[in-house]
């Protein structure tokens, strides 16, 4: 297995070489006739937006009452992240393809514009280029475009559709779940995406079923000035499982552009949920301009016993990445489990990490957190654990490197820990440091230019995370890795 | 003495009413409180110091406020300068408030609300046996007692120094010869944002003042034992210190804080320490007050080329106990060791922060911090280390562990890197648990009772940072200290 | 193939190598001896292109060019092995994937057709036996979790698999069983022919039981003090180094 991967990361490697693809291939804008909104952001448009949606009553009260909670908040700045003031006004918060007026019933009726900018991007929705084996949901802009593979999904009762159409559907899934994990009033970055939310992806997962297919969603952001705020919903019932993927692009742009997305998991007894997530939004450029601000907040519920939820995250893009996947353990026996490479370079600026909260007996959790920066990249971890006073017997263990290329870098390491229950064991471990000389020397006489000395070792330093990953994810990881390190030797 | 605030500063300070806030949801996004200071917030959070330090300064230092000792050094423009700044800087910014990070965890309300006055010159003379039993340590010391903040010299041993140190009382050197403090004092620790260390500023009256000449090794250590009395109204005490050692010079600085009686008392205390380069300081701190008291301590060291600074740390007392201990290194080669330890049971709080700033490259730092956790105490380790630009073949580490005894006592743990440059070796690790079971019943299957068993392992767990303090009579001292008050509420064997 | 004309090295301002001459042809076994400290490492490092050194006068030239010039992976693309003292773990990248970037490497830059994984991996099959190491390594991370030996072996392994020109051995023979002692001198003597050279970097003679070399130099105090047939080496095992003395005289 693991020596198959790394054939197939091998060949891909030499392919990107001989294509001579710059570093990132997916900023190319698709030139499509869209149906937008006009900039700025209050009551009205936020009806507009629900009525172009034809929004059951429950939906519009509740970003209505979001939007009311956001006008009260002020914009996060304990972080370590900083950018100039966003001009919520001057943002655009809808727009969406005029062909998928309707959404779109079949792939035939998809506009082949976008069919052929999600197959550039590698993912091709026509079912006989489907990769085996793979769901996606394309999410183009502010609405989901197309969904594949949906009818074998059906045959298993597993429920895979934008946000919209399962608004429409299963309206009284979507309002017994919807907030619960995450409410509006969290953060600033939910209230708004309460708010304006678009579209995304929704997942149910029935009693017993084990989701035959990974499930993926495939986010684009196209226009210009526009903010995607998707929202995410998984629910796995009682003794199912489900693995999910998200992956992203977006064009190169001289705007910094917003992402507020919010993504809600949550697992019932003995269910398991693995998310994985390749974020390759456009991450601006060597000079640190443009790019997105990736403002997320996803968090699972691990509600019924030995439930199971795992984040595994590689970050490369993005101009600011500020998110924290976090799963609260409420299950007796529950698990939770965060890996994540983070990649900062030229001047992006990440804080990210997890958190995880131990309310119910013998829970446990893991965290592997890899961070690299190089250039004038700004990498810091950020990670709660907390142990509740009931929570007996609570584990967690935490492991915490950065690696720095360049001496113009930063890395930062914050973990919090908070424990409350004496029979808890909590153990955080974290180390910084630059490529070790002898490694690198090691790798030059045999013969590798410092090149790619260093993105094998840094490959290798990321491993145990890659390896968390679904095969074609991980390709792509180690691919998009060797890519965002390219021109940071010397 | 009269401490002229104005009124209108006062005026102005007053709060139009707290920011808003979001409700805080125990799972929210807000792992972190605010992270810049609140001033630069915006103009709602600006003015909002809240009434609490605004009334405090007012009841203690504000206008027409008699204090009941005289400020050495009124003539000096320096100094009073000094206490200028501070004074408004308190004005300014009041005590840290709870959104502040780095006070997260810290409950100064029992500080702040509280009504603490400048205690007079004690009327009672103590005598040197009332406290013999707090300086058989080491007979040759140097020694300098400090009754509730006052040098009180019957008390203190000062004869044998030799001609070429300076250990005297501070009040003294402002008044005679301040120019030995001028070039430090206040000029090592920030009142900026640092409400505690600015009204110490502000009011600074007397504390230890050491001077160790270049090449100077002192053999004997210095003791510095800062006794609280309090008769019956809680009192306030603010002993300032300043170490000056030249280059290449060496001692070592016992700083011992008891009460002498029963009632609450607030120490703030605030040391200052110079290492010239080659200097070595060897810095012991030991808080052993009644449990009714509050301490906080400020301690911060510059560091110059190779100096070593070690500084242990044991917090046993109090009910409240903040210690904040800073190095700079600011001199290539410098070495710095922070260690630490609390011991906590009932309801105490003991919060110990450690800042190592490495500026210069080639420097090394180790922590090691401990806390053992017992009924409904909490114990909070933030650990901070930054790495500047520059500054590289930094070699640091930063451990901390905590050994939680009960199911209602917290350890909260924060171990922070800050790192700004690329040739760095630095790690942390932080532990929370309890005692491990299998040791536990190695021990039991050997015969020794259970409440031993714990005592031998809770003893175990600390004796690894007592063996750190690097002198004999000392070490015994503080670990009988520690094995007393686990006795105390293990229960004896 | 490597002339070596009165070389001189410092690390931190420290005189090393204090002027050092050696010539090796294609074919031949030179063998490196000397006490702790008298530099050998530092030749053999120096001779790879480790970063640390100060060359203040003499020069190397390998193959008709000026090495000492040549960025290190240059060098071991233009056929140069060292097998060092003490191999370095990196984490996560598998002992194949690190062979294979640096087989395809060398033959990239020598104009030959890079191997795919097929092919690398029946080469690599094909050799793997000689050294005794198990496939299972292979699939393991660059020498985490080795023992000594394992760690030796590998660079074995590496060595016949790259085929080098000029192989230098840094002191592998220390931290070996008499197993993996035997199979390393047996590795050695396979790949002896008259196109390949040796350099042997050793502080025992227990090495020499199994590799007969041409030359025998002994290094004390940055000079070579004295150069003889495999002959000498008996004698070193007997006298020590001591009778030799240090110094210019040689």
């Amino acid at each position: 297995m693991e020596l198959a991967l790394w054939e197939i990361i091998m060949k891909k490697t030499t392919l990107i070489e001989e294509l001579g693809v710059a570093d990132y291939p997916q900023g190319f804008v698709t030139d499509i006739a869209a149906d937008t909104i006009p900039p700025g952001l209050d009551e009205n448009i936020i009806r507009t937006i629900s009525s172009k949606k034809n929004e059951p009553d429950f939906l519009l009260s509740w970003r209505l009452a979001a939007f009311r909670h956001w006008q009260t908040l002020q914009e996060p700045s304990w972080s370590s992240v900083r950018y100039p003031a966003i001009d919520y006004q001057s943002l655009v918060y809808y727009s969406a393809p005029k062909s998928n007026k309707k959404g779109p019933a079949s792939l035939d009726e998809v506009d082949p514009e976008l069919l052929r900018a999600y197959e550039k991007l590698g993912v091709p929705l026509e079912e006989q280029k489907l990769l085996s084996g793979v769901a996606v949901d394309a999410v183009f802009d502010s609405v989901s475009v197309a969904t594949t593979m949906r009818d074998q999904l059906a045959q298993h009762g597993v429920i895979f559709c934008p946000f919209s159409e399962a608004v429409a559907k299963y309206p009284e899934l979507v309002e017994k779940y919807l907030g619960s994990v995450v409410p509006y009033r969290d953060n600033y970055f939910a209230a708004l995406n309460a708010s304006v939310f678009s579209d995304g992806s929704f997942c149910y997962v029935p009693k017993g079923v084990h989701c035959p297919m990974e499930l993926s969603t495939y986010f684009r952001i196209n226009a210009a000035n526009t903010g995607q705020f998707e929202r995410t919903l998984i629910i796995a019932e009682a003794g199912s499982s489900v693995s999910y993927l998200e992956g992203c692009s977006a064009p190169r742009r001289d705007e910094n552009q917003l992402h507020a997305a919010v993504v809600e998991l949550v697992a019932m007894e003995d269910a398991q949920i693995k998310y994985s997530t390749v974020q390759n939004w456009y991450p601006g450029d060597s000079q640190g301009k443009g790019g997105i601000y990736n403002f997320v907040t996803k968090r699972g519920e691990c509600r019924g016993a030995r439930s199971k939820i795992s984040w595994t995250q590689v970050e490369t893009g993005s101009a600011i990445t500020w998110k924290y996947p976090s799963v609260i353990l409420r299950g007796d026996n529950s698990t939770g489990s965060f890996h994540s490479v983070a990649v900062t370079r030229n001047f992006q600026q990440a804080d990210t990490g997890t958190k995880m909260i131990h309310l119910g007996r013998n829970t446990s959790s893991t965290i592997l957190s890899k961070g690299i920066s190089a250039g004038h990249g700004h990498n810091a971890y950020r990670g709660l654990v907390r142990v509740a006073g009931k929570a007996d017997g609570a584990r967690n263990h935490t492991q915490c490197d950065s690696l720095l290329i360049g001496s113009q870098c930063r890395a930062h390491t914050y973990p919090y820990i908070e424990v409350k229950n004496p029979t808890a064991q909590v153990e955080h471990e974290a180390t910084t440091s630059k490529i070790s000389e002898d490694q690198l020397f090691y790798c030059r006489q045999r013969g590798l230019d410092p090149e790619d000395a260093i993105s094998m070792i840094v490959n290798g330093f990321c491993q145990d995370v890659f390896q968390e990953l679904p095969m074609e994810f991980a390709v792509e990881a180690h691919k998009l890795l060797s890519l965002s390190l390219e021109g940071s030797v010397g | 003495m009269i401490l002229d605030a104005k009124t209108s500063d006062l005026n102005q300070i007053h709060s139009p009413g707290s920011p808003i806030k979001a409700k805080n949801s125990s799972v929210s996004n807000k792992i972190a409180a605010p992270k810049k200071p609140l001033a630069e917030k915006s103009e709602l959070t600006k003015n909002s110091i809240n009434n609490t330090s605004q009334s405090w300064f007012h009841r203690n230092l504000g206008t027409k406020r008699e204090l009941p000792f005289r400020l050495p050094g009124q003539n000096l423009e320096w100094l009073q300068s000094c206490r200028k700044v501070a004074r408004e800087h308190f004005i300014k910014y009041g005590f840290p408030q709870k959104g502040e990070e780095s006070w997260k965890y810290t409950r100064t309300n029992l500080i702040t609300k509280g009504e603490y006055s400048f205690p007079e010159p004690l009327s009672i003379k103590l005598d040197v046996e009332e406290i013999a039993h707090l300086i058989q340590v080491d007979k040759s010391e140097f020694r300098m007692v400090f009754v509730n903040g006052y040098f009180t010299p019957h008390l203190s041993s000062l004869m044998k120094v030799p001609r070429e140190l300076t250990i005297k009382s501070l009040a003294e050197i402002l008044d005679n010869r301040p120019e030995l403090a001028e070039p430090y004092l206040a000029r090592i620790v920030k009142t900026d944002r640092q409400g505690f260390c600015a009204i110490n500023t502000t009011a600074m009256n007397d504390g230890a003042f050491i001077h160790i000449p270049a090449n100077t090794k002192l053999t004997h250590p210095i003791h510095l034992l800062y006794l609280n009395y309090s008769q019956n109204k809680p009192i306030i005490c603010q002993p300032r210190n300043l170490f000056v050692f030249d280059h290449n010079s060496e001692a070592m600085v016992v700083e011992n804080h008891v009460s002498l009686s029963e009632n609450s008392h607030f120490c703030n205390s605030v040391t200052e320490i110079d290492l010239g380069d080659g200097a070595k300081l060897n810095h012991q701190w030991v808080q052993n007050e009644n449990p009714l008291a509050l301490h906080i301590s400020t301690l911060t060291a510059k560091q110059g080329a190779d100096s070593q600074f070690t500084s242990n740390n044991f917090a046993l007392g109090a009910a409240l106990c903040r210690s904040d201990v800073d190095s700079k290194l600011e001199g290539e080669g410098a070495k710095c060791t922070i260690n630490g330890f609390y011991l906590t049971d009932n309801n105490r709080h003991m919060d110990f922060h450690t800042r190592i700033d490495h500026f210069k490259p080639h420097c090394r730092s180790q922590e090691l911090v401990k806390g053992i956790l017992a009924q409904k105490s909490r114990g909070v380790f933030n650990g901070k280390l930054v790495v500047h630009p520059g500054a590289n073949g930094t070699d640091a580490s930063q451990k901390n562990a905590n050994l939680l005894l009960s199911k209602e006592a917290e350890a909260d743990s924060k171990p922070e890197l800050e790192i700004f440059a690329d040739d760095v070796k630095c790690a942390h690790g932080a532990t929370v648990g309890q005692l491990d079971g299998d040791a536990l019943f190695y021990l039991t299957s050997r015969g020794i009772a259970k409440k031993e068993a714990e005592q031998l392992l809770t003893m175990g767990f600390a004796q690894e940072v007592i063996d750190l303090i690097d002198h004999q009579p000392w070490q015994r001292w503080v670990r009988e200290l520690i094995q007393k008050r686990l006795t105390h509420f293990l229960g004896a064997p | 193939m490597l002339n070596i004309n009165n070389l001189h090295a410092q690390v931190d301002d420290k005189d090393i190598l204090k002027g050092i001459n050696l010539n090796i042809a294609p074919g031949e076994v030179h063998v490196v001896m000397g006490p702790n400290g008298s530099g050998k490492s530092t030749l053999a490092n120096l001779l790879a292109g480790r970063d640390g050194y100060t060359v203040s006068q003499g020069e190397v030239i390998y193959k008709g060019k000026d090495l000492l010039t040549i960025p290190t992976e240059e060098r071991a693309w233009a056929g140069i092995f060292l097998a060092f003292q003490y191999p370095v773990e990196i984490p996560g990248v598998s002992n194949l994937q690190l062979l294979k970037a640096a087989l395809n490497a060398k033959r990239r830059n020598n104009n030959l057709k890079e191997l795919d994984a097929f092919e690398f991996l029946e080469m690599v099959r094909s050799k793997i036996d000689s050294v005794g190491m198990s496939e299972e390594l292979l699939q393991r991370a660059v020498n985490v979790g080795f023992s000594g030996g394992e760690k030796k072996r590998n660079e074995i392994l590496q060595m016949t698999i790259l085929e080098p020109d000029l192989v230098i051995l840094d002191e592998t023979d220390s931290g070996l069983d008499i197993d993996a002692l035997r199979i390393v001198g047996r590795s050695i003597e396979a790949m002896r022919d008259s196109q390949r050279a040796f350099l042997i970097v050793t502080h025992y003679q227990r090495m020499l039981d199994s590799i007969k070399p041409d030359y025998i130099h002994v290094l004390s105090d940055g000079y070579i003090v004295k150069t003889g047939g495999s002959e000498l080496a008996l004698e070193l095992e007997e006298r020590g180094y001591s009778w030799l003395g240090k110094g210019e005289a040689a």
